[in-house]
């Protein structure tokens, strides 16, 4: 799947896994979401209620019938009987329901609240992850759009060497051209000075001319 | 590969799988390249929310119940409960037709007045230690609580500050590049022109 050999990448095909990954991870959120969640829902409903009172009203009525062999006795005699002491029992009795009710209670509240820390704890790790995959892809791509950008400059600048090389050639080729041409000139120059002028017929005949009419 | 998945079955739920990675692509935005992740932050957004809505209101209530004090109530029930004891020894009496003659019930009522202010401050005072009790175990569920409440939060603080490190770092490293790449093209220029100067020279 490299492409071998210069052709553009192609992207990293999607595995069977990780689709397979993805879609049971979506299973299993919808799974949770339609039965568990419902019940987290009652379990709170349930939490914030207090069924403090209804323990209470229990305790007080147990209390009361389980007084009423001794109340019966203590009414029987003609001795005078203190009232307050069955008051206190039932007032023990509402004391203790009522702190047993409360205690009840806020155990069944704690309970949902780890419940919710749970939910929590989980949320942050798995924004924490999320977060960190989606930087570190925006970090790659800045970084390949660098790369791409550096690779473009770096034709640009083969360009622009190469434009000047060539420039620099033609510069040179001039040079030399026009020093072949200088250094073709003078030797030309030199030789008919020596050969050619010097010795032609037309000057020969000129220098005789010039001696035959008695010169200037 | 997971090579062909479970045979003819396997195609029709290809198709379903390949769907869904689309419709969470269209969902999160088709020009993103991590669909996936950019769903798990959403999803975990959400379940942020969800906890928020539903377990803060309890976790509200929880904090405002240590407050809550059955003191009044017992001392008030305590007066109640001393009228409902004399009057279910009165119908008793009345049941059984027991007389009481009234220097007894003198006594009694003496008798019962002080131990009705007896048991009123009892139950006061009993109702007291309760609710200090419940409130020390209450209070110590709610410390542990809060507890993961700040530990979570300075862990997404720590993985935040990753993040921001990470991005900072990757940035001055791509402008450091930057203005090398661009040293370098500068570098390039003057060195094509100084070329192009001296072919000119040389030519003209």
């Amino acid at each position: 799947m490299s492409g071998g050999g210069g052709g553009k990448p192609q992207d990293v095909p999607v595995s069977e896994g990780e689709k397979l990954q993805a879609q049971t991870a979506k299973d299993q959120y919808a799974y949770y979401q339609q039965r568990y969640v419902p019940l987290e829902q009652r379990g709170i409903a349930d939490a914030m209620q207090d069924h403090t009172a209804r323990l209470v009203g229990q305790t007080s009525g147990g209390a009361m019938r389980s007084a009423t062999g001794g109340l019966a006795a203590a009414a029987l005699s003609h001795g005078p009987v203190d009232s307050g002491g069955l008051g206190a029992g039932l007032t023990q009795g509402y004391v203790d329901a009522t702190a047993a009710g409360i205690r009840e209670r806020d155990d069944r509240r704690l309970d949902m609240l780890n419940v919710g820390r749970g939910l929590s704890a989980d949320t942050s790790k798995s924004l924490s992850d999320a977060a960190r995959l989606q930087t570190d892809a925006a970090i790659a791509d800045v970084q390949s759009r660098l790369a791409e950008q550096q690779a473009k400059n770096s034709t640009r600048q083969a360009i622009v060497g190469g434009l000047a090389a060539v420039g620099g050639m033609y510069g040179t080729k001039q040079l030399l051209n026009y020093q072949s041409s200088q250094q073709a000139l003078k030797t030309s120059l030199s030789q008919g000075g020596s050969m050619a002028g010097y010795t032609s017929p037309q000057f020969q005949n000129w220098v005789t001319a010039q001696r035959a009419g008695g010169g200037r | 590969m997971a090579g062909g998945g479970g045979g003819g079955g396997g195609g029709g739920a290809r198709k379903k799988i390949e769907a869904s990675i689309k419709a969470t692509a269209a969902l999160t935005g088709s020009s993103s390249k991590t669909p996936l992740a950019d769903e798990l932050a959403r999803i975990s957004r959400d379940e942020f929310d969800r906890y928020l809505e539903m377990y803060r209101p309890l976790e509200d209530k929880t904090i405002d119940s240590l407050n809550e004090s059955t003191v009044a109530s017992s001392m008030e029930r305590a007066g109640g409960e001393q009228v409902r004891a004399r009057q279910a020894l009165e119908r008793m009496r009345g049941r059984y037709g027991t007389e009481v003659n009234p220097t007894m019930m003198a006594a009694e009522a003496r008798q019962n007045n002080l131990s009705g202010a007896l048991n009123t401050m009892t139950a006061g005072n009993t109702a007291k230690l309760r609710d200090l009790d419940n409130q020390r175990q209450t209070l110590a569920g709610l410390l542990n609580v809060g507890q993961t409440v700040r530990q979570e939060s300075m862990g997404n603080y720590s993985a935040a500050s990753g993040l921001e490190g990470a991005r900072n770092q990757a940035n001055q490293a791509n402008k450091a590049a930057y203005k090398q790449q661009q040293a370098a093209n500068r570098n390039a220029t003057i060195q094509a022109g100084a070329t192009l100067a001296m072919a000119a020279m040389m030519a003209f």
